[in-house]
């Protein structure tokens, strides 16, 4: 049983981890780097405190863990597919409970970080007698981890295509460039696409329904802040996508110009959910369209000044999260829309400046 | 004519490349070097795919001072093509057609000629090595280029697509077209009217006949 294990350990569990270093550091990043260390344990305590006492945040926590565990089964089955894992066929020889066992191990580990968060979650229901939703904590991850187990048991003993079919998006008309970076999140990070976004519009949503007694449109700028910060991995994902997949494009005849601007169409059309969650709630059109300026400067200039040395992760983090503070501070002092265009300016001069002269990775 | 000067080109500050003065005529011109000698490489700088020191010059254009129009000129087909997996090999060619303001008409005539047409509208993930080489091959052929720079065009590829490789370059070459190559086989091989051999080797390019 040992040796299986290690094999599951090394094939699905690590690489799983190798594969979702960059959403996992991010999503680290914003829950324990954001605060100060002296806060820390208040602030979880308040926050898992908030979504024992509301419904409708409990209900939203569940979601994301549900959405994770998704990603957690989706890309086991990937690993079952592929052609250099085939020996994990074999697993179908084991008897169902050892079967059962080594996917809920391999489950268990992927899904560790979302267990240990919940542990200080139920310990704090249990203290505050709030006992239903610490139980319904723990029904809810004992169904999710034996679901995974026995959908990936199915999978390994099924004789058909191992891999999950998710709906593709397909448009049937030429994409222009804005459209194939938009496709990498339509194909093929549908999660992290929708987890950003639902944090976007959360944020968004929070700081908009704060008590003031006029209308201020710099509210719901502010939790655009919020949620642009939370963009990382996408913008990572699209530098990684154009380092790798999509470098043949730089041989093409593209002006220099006209690459800056298709990347900030694909900005503006990414940045459309929270325009409409902005519209919806009563911001006028002239300051929805702020905020989208807003929203494209931060965005271009995280992506444009990212040209001058090779992608890294760490740096790239520490830079939103300064450019996030600097904007909050902008946005309050009543200074968004120059600092937008001062951000333009520079992410302009920058991109002329690099992206020609980038060399991401030696031969 | 494509005039290399004083072209350096280093990885991680180790020097790989080096040419102080190479002129490349018309014709068919194959590159010739071990693994690792900068034949890649060599293509690489010349498409405008990496950045380099020096200069590259193509019927008077510069590389580094006209970018666009350099491009517009040359076009480069990779070894070992890498693509988008979520894009069809029909998206790719209508996205070239497009940047490359190459005639849709041209383009399907290509796409009929190396067979492509029954697996194009499939997603790249599906491919082969010698289907996503196919449309590499496809690409590079679109446009109203001067230069066409192959590299290994011959590896992987069927002995049917190979024939029609050789008859596309042929055809090319009658329009005026001109090609690099690079490859370990010899030119004998592939019966192609070569007009120069080049020798990638001691990290620089040179003539050999």
């Amino acid at each position: 049983m040992q040796a299986v294990l290690k094999i599951i350990h090394r094939v699905c569990v690590l690489k799983f981890y190798e594969r979702h270093a960059a959403l996992l550091a991010f999503v680290f990043y914003v829950m324990f780097g954001l605060v100060q260390s002296n806060e820390l344990i208040d602030f979880h305590q308040g926050l898992i405190f908030a979504s024992l006492t509301s419904p409708l945040f409990y209900a939203a926590v569940l979601g994301v863990w549900t959405l994770y565990l998704i990603k957690i089964i989706l890309f086991y089955e990937e690993c079952f597919s592929l052609p250099q894992n085939s020996i994990l066929k074999n697993f179908g020889l084991l008897a169902p409970r050892s079967q059962w066992m080594i996917f809920s191990y391999a489950i268990i580990l992927a899904y560790l970080p979302v267990l240990i968060y919940s542990l200080f979650m139920i310990r704090l229901a249990f203290q505050h007698q709030l006992i239903g939703y610490g139980l319904g904590i723990i029904v809810f991850h004992s169904s999710a981890i034996g679901l995974g187990s026995w959908r990936l048991m199915h999978v390994i003993n099924s004789t058909s295509s191992f891999a999950l079919k998710m709906p593709r998006l397909w448009w049937g008309f030429r994409k222009p460039l804005p459209l194939i970076y938009l496709g990498l999140l339509a194909n093929r990070l549908k999660l992290t696409f929708l987890l950003t976004k639902l944090s976007s519009v959360v944020c968004i949503l929070c700081l908009w329904y704060l008590p003031v007694d006029h209308y201020e449109p710099r509210l719901a700028w502010l939790g655009l802040a919020f949620g642009l910060a939370g963009h990382g991995v996408i913008l990572f994902e699209w530098r990684k996508f154009e380092d790798r997949e999509f470098f043949f494009s730089r041989a093409l005849p593209l002006a220099t110009s006209y690459r800056f601007a298709m990347i900030g169409v694909a900005f503006l059309l990414l940045l459309i959910p929270e325009s409409i969650v902005m519209f919806a709630q009563g911001l006028q059109i002239v300051d929805v369209s702020i905020g989208l300026v807003i929203g494209t400067a931060f965005l271009l200039f995280i992506y444009c000044t990212s040209y001058r040395h090779p992608l890294n992760n760490e740096q790239h983090l520490q830079r939103m999260l300064w450019l996030f503070l600097i904007s909050f501070l902008m946005i309050l002092s009543k200074f968004s829309i120059p600092f937008s265009i001062l951000l333009l300016a520079v992410a302009w001069w920058q991109f002329k400046k690099h992206f020609d002269a980038y060399q991401p990775v030696a031969d | 004519m494509l005039t290399f000067s004083r072209l350096k080109k280093e990885y991680n500050s180790q020097p790989v490349l080096s040419v102080e003065h190479l002129e490349i005529g018309d014709g068919l011109h194959w590159l010739q070097g071990a693994n690792g000698s900068g034949k890649s490489t060599f293509l690489k700088i010349a498409s405008g795919l990496i950045p380099f020191e020096g200069d590259v010059v193509l019927n008077g254009i510069s590389l580094k001072k006209n970018r666009v129009s350099y491009k517009r000129l040359i076009s480069y087909a990779e070894a070992e093509p890498v693509y988008p997996d979520f894009l069809t090999g029909e998206d790719l060619v209508r996205f070239y057609n497009s940047v490359r303001q190459s005639d849709k008409k041209w383009s399907d005539k290509l796409i009929e000629r190396f067979a492509i047409g029954s697996y194009w509208r499939h997603t790249i993930g599906t491919y082969s090595s010698g289907m996503a080489k196919k449309i590499s091959l496809v690409l590079a052929f679109l446009g109203s280029t001067e230069f066409i720079l192959l590299d290994e065009p011959f590896v992987t590829l069927d002995v049917a697509t190979v024939n029609t490789l050789i008859n596309t370059i042929n055809e090319y070459h009658r329009q005026g077209k001109n090609f690099i190559f690079t490859s370990h086989q010899s030119a004998e091989m592939v019966h192609l009217p070569i007009t120069s051999h080049l020798l990638a080797d001691h990290q620089t390019v040179c003539r050999l006949s």
